[in-house]
């Protein structure tokens, strides 16, 4: 597990980056944190400006519409693409949030 | 081999005769290679805070070894080979652990200079190269041949351009990446030929190994050419291990492991096949140090 940020849960969808890579983390409604590549397995787009639900854990894609459930690891369950994105299972430890590599 | 160490702004040398055709200048360091039929030169720049500006005079033949092992900051690097000039330049690069640099090289060619580049590059962070190669007089010719290792979540950018700025003149490019699980590579690169520079050639080739389910490689070859009578070539290929190849290693009696290994090494070490073997070995010495 590696260490990430603290926890701090908002509405929206936080980004941050881990060394080359730039990471999204949204929380859901019990305050659950899912933490994924802000890049869309579609046309690589960055994903820091999609649309959240946090009832249905749903992700729906700005640019080509492209929806993933983050119950299922970031599935896409409707859209231009079968990739998933690139999903890290987290934890939340002592008020930091830890990810699986 | 004269060696030549810049570290913290200032500089050192092997041989008391280059010192004098090393400059400092308001746009960083200058080396004046002096006017010889050959020289070979091992460039150590730890002082990334500046720019270095290498000039070849005409009619020499010059071995150059720039290595740059822990690169923090962006800085340029520009080389410039005067008429007639045989530049053979090796580039070793580390950049630091969680660091994000930009970095632009410029290669300008006077008339028929010829640079034989090979660049060997590793990541530790966020790296964007901007690699430009113009090429200024007739018959000015560049061949680049490299390999990137890029780790689990880092990411680089390789941004080359060949600018054909005159009538007969030739570039060619072969970049291979080994992208780790979680790494990221970019190739955007670019053969540029204006009007009325007719009868140049150019290619640019890149390939890129991914070594995990989750590393991506993007490339984009592009050719922008406005005369007709040229020839130009562009292309890229992305693939992973091919199981055929590991099952046969493993036929031989190597653990899967290794014979990945075998594969990967064999891959990132093939633009470096021409290198002769004591700059070869100082390449592996970077590679694995």
């Amino acid at each position: 597990m590696k260490k990430l940020c603290a926890y701090t849960p908002g509405d929206g969808i936080q980004t941050l980056p881990l060394m080359g890579l730039s990471l999204c983390i949204v929380y859901d409604k019990n305050l659950k944190p899912y933490v994924f590549e802000n890049r869309c397995s579609h046309k690589d787009r960055p994903l820091d400006k999609s649309e959240w639900n946090k009832d249905t854990l749903q992700l729906i894609c700005p640019f080509h519409k492209a929806i993933f459930s983050l119950e299922n690891e970031g599935k896409c369950i409707s859209g231009p693409t079968e990739a998933p994105l690139v999903f890290f299972p987290s934890e939340v430890i002592e008020g930091f949030i830890y990810i699986q590599l | 081999m004269i060696t030549c160490t810049f570290k913290d702004n200032s500089y050192t040398t092997s041989d008391p005769l280059l010192n004098s055709c090393i400059s400092q200048k308001e746009n960083g360091f200058h080396i004046e290679i002096p006017s010889q039929d050959k020289i070979s030169l091992l460039i150590d720049f730890d002082s990334s805070e500046s720019d270095l500006h290498i000039h070849i005079p005409s009619h020499c033949h010059a071995s150059l070894t720039l290595k740059e092992s822990n690169v923090t900051h962006d800085h340029n690097i520009t080389f410039y080979g005067k008429a007639h000039s045989h530049i053979n330049c090796l580039w070793l690069l580390r950049t630091a652990p969680e660091s994000s640099i930009t970095l632009n090289r410029n290669i300008e060619l006077y008339e028929s200079a010829f640079f034989e580049d090979f660049f060997l590059i590793d990541p530790q962070g966020k790296l964007e190269v901007k690699s430009n190669v113009h090429l200024l007089e007739p018959k000015a010719s560049c061949t680049s041949l490299g390999s990137a290792f890029v780790p689990s979540l880092c990411q680089f950018i390789f941004e080359p351009i060949q600018y054909h700025e005159a009538q007969k003149t030739s570039s060619y490019l072969s970049f291979h990446s080994v992208i780790e699980d979680l790494g990221r590579s970019q190739f955007q690169g670019l053969i540029h030929i204006d009007k009325a520079y007719n009868d140049c050639s150019g290619e640019q080739q890149n390939k890129n190994l991914l070594m995990g389910k989750r590393a991506r490689a993007l490339s984009s070859p592009r050719l922008d050419i406005v005369p007709s009578q040229v020839m130009c070539r562009h292309g890229s290929a992305t693939s992973s291990l091919d199981p055929l190849k590991v099952y046969y290693l493993e036929s031989r009696g190597f653990p899967t492991p290794k014979a990945k290994d075998i594969l990967k090494d064999a891959f990132f070490w093939e633009p470096f096949s021409g290198l002769p073997e004591d700059i070869l070995d100082q390449a592996h010495s970077f590679y694995t140090s």
